[in-house]
């Protein structure tokens, strides 16, 4: 690599680490991708089971612990509870989860959340091929007129996540890159954007019980929209959000 | 009498507001003292009850129940909720999921009489002792912060012990009403964690009667039949 790269890298690098956000490199024959500037991390270290006519909160078994990676275009703020906004705020922030660039990582393995340590999703899930150490959903937004109409986009996603720093004390921030290859799928015909990108990030570790409880508003919105497509993902601000337990019992969304 | 919860996420508009400031605080006598997790239950914002003469399909009950509904969020409940957007209707929908409400269902209406008493027991949801009579306590859940976490995660005790005493009642249709006092209690039940929150709400209530259309139609709007657990009209 010669210095002209390095210099540029090294500056996003030490951006990153400053300020905490997200940036992206590379596009898919022109389609651009970038997930941010809302990032945050949460580990998930408890089930809450119910016991008689409560619930308690029981630790997991370190094996069983994961971590959730969300960056997306959406414009919030990590440490407010999100199911507190008004229904109007929460809605608007539902539309963005759904119609922005967002990337939703999920199911990581805490075990190996360690700095240097990578891990992928490749292949048609659950296949003999397919390569599954963390679930992803992709969400782009609708690429402008001009690309679409030269091109669809490659369905294909290969996603291989890469941790620089990790820090998953009070406070702490976990950094990486996650990289993304968008080829062709089997049986897709015509022109599709292909290529690989590469989107680095510092996502700040929001608490597990608020962090938990903001997941259950993107968790179900960034799924439709990643199965729906950016031509339908509009429709998914209408997901419910994933029933929470709170002191007072559970708590839907509707 | 408590003080008017504030309005704050609510955008309430101008015909709506003047509705509520025409019908004074008719509709939120609610008074008590409350031991209770963080020391607050409100549901004085709307008090008001009616009684269920009909069923879904119009059919009028042989025994009509009475119910009383007391919500966090403050609207005038003789008003059409219809007239609101539905963008405002959301707003109070939304909230009230966020704040304290209490529902009263009374078997018979005819059995509610100045001095009559009566009892409900449930636990994890469900009703051990409740002769004609039923309650759903909704507690707004708690806040959470970044600083929220899982070792002070302590569920509510699922045993609630309601008892309400009559002191002034009408079903008459022109000028329904029921008053009196009502007790909570929260307490653990024999299959809770060990750990429970307990609490005890004391205090008396008046609610004055509205129409069952418009009651009805209203709490179905805030989807606030599901939540306070009322009877479905049609039963088998």
């Amino acid at each position: 690599m010669n210095r002209r790269c390095v210099l540029p890298l090294l500056a996003m690098g030490l951006l990153l680490a400053a300020c905490g956000g997200v940036t992206s490199t590379g596009s898919f024959d022109g389609v651009t991708f970038t997930p941010g500037p809302l990032a945050f991390a949460v580990v998930d270290r408890h089930d809450i089971t119910p016991s008689g006519g409560s619930y308690i909160a029981v630790q997991r078994e370190e094996s069983a612990m994961t971590l959730s990676i969300v960056l997306s275009g959406a414009i919030a703020t990590a440490t407010d509870s999100w199911r507190d906004y008004s229904a109007e705020r929460l809605l608007s922030l539902k539309k963005e989860l759904a119609t922005l660039d967002g990337l939703h990582l999920h199911a990581i393995p805490l075990t190996r959340v360690v700095a240097g340590e990578s891990l992928e999703r490749r292949g048609v899930p659950g296949t003999e091929d397919a390569v599954e150490e963390l679930q992803a959903d992709v969400v782009v937004a609708l690429p402008d007129a001009a690309n679409v109409e030269r091109q669809g986009l490659g369905a294909d996603i290969a996603v291989k996540l890469t941790f620089d720093r990790v820090d998953l004390s009070q406070g702490g921030v976990i950094s990486g890159v996650v990289e993304l290859k968008r080829a062709r799928a089997e049986g897709q015909s015509g022109e599709v954007a292909t290529g690989e990108l590469s989107v680095h990030f510092s996502a700040p570790v929001v608490t597990e019980r608020l962090g938990k409880s903001n997941l259950s508003v993107v968790a179900p919105v960034m799924a439709c929209a990643a199965a729906l497509g950016p031509v339908r993902a509009g429709s998914c601000r209408d997901e419910e959000a994933l029933p929470i337990v709170l002191s007072s019992g559970p708590l839907s969304d509707s | 009498m408590t003080q008017h919860p504030p309005l704050r996420v609510l955008s309430l508009s101008l015909v709506f507001t003047l509705a509520l400031a025409t019908a004074g605080c008719r509709f939120c006598y609610w008074e008590l003292e409350v031991e209770l997790g963080d020391g607050e239950f409100d549901p004085g914002g709307t008090v008001f009850s009616y009684i269920d003469a009909r069923d879904d399909a119009l059919v009028e009950r042989e025994q009509k129940p009475f119910i009383v509904s007391m919500l966090w969020i403050a609207f005038d409940p003789t008003s059409d909720l219809n007239d609101l957007s539905g963008a405002e209707l959301e707003d109070y929908k939304h909230e009230q999921r966020l704040r304290d409400a209490l529902a009263l269902v009374f078997d018979d209406a005819t059995a509610l009489v100045s001095g009559a008493t009566f009892e409900s027991v449930s636990e994890g949801g469900s009703e051990l002792v409740g002769e004609g009579f039923s309650a759903r306590v909704h507690l707004a859940p708690e806040r959470l912060t970044p600083t929220s976490t899982y070792a002070e995660f302590v569920p509510y005790g699922s045993r609630r012990q309601i008892t309400v005493s009559v002191s002034e009642a009408s079903v008459l249709p022109e000028s329904t009403l029921l008053a009196g006092t009502l007790t909570v209690d929260i307490s653990r039940a024999d299959v809770d964690p060990p750990e429970v929150l307990t609490g005890r709400l004391e205090g008396t209530f008046r609610a004055p009667g509205i129409g069952e259309r418009i009651a009805e139609q209203n709490l179905s709007l805030l989807a606030l039949d599901d939540l306070l657990g009322l009877p479905r009209a049609t039963e088998p």
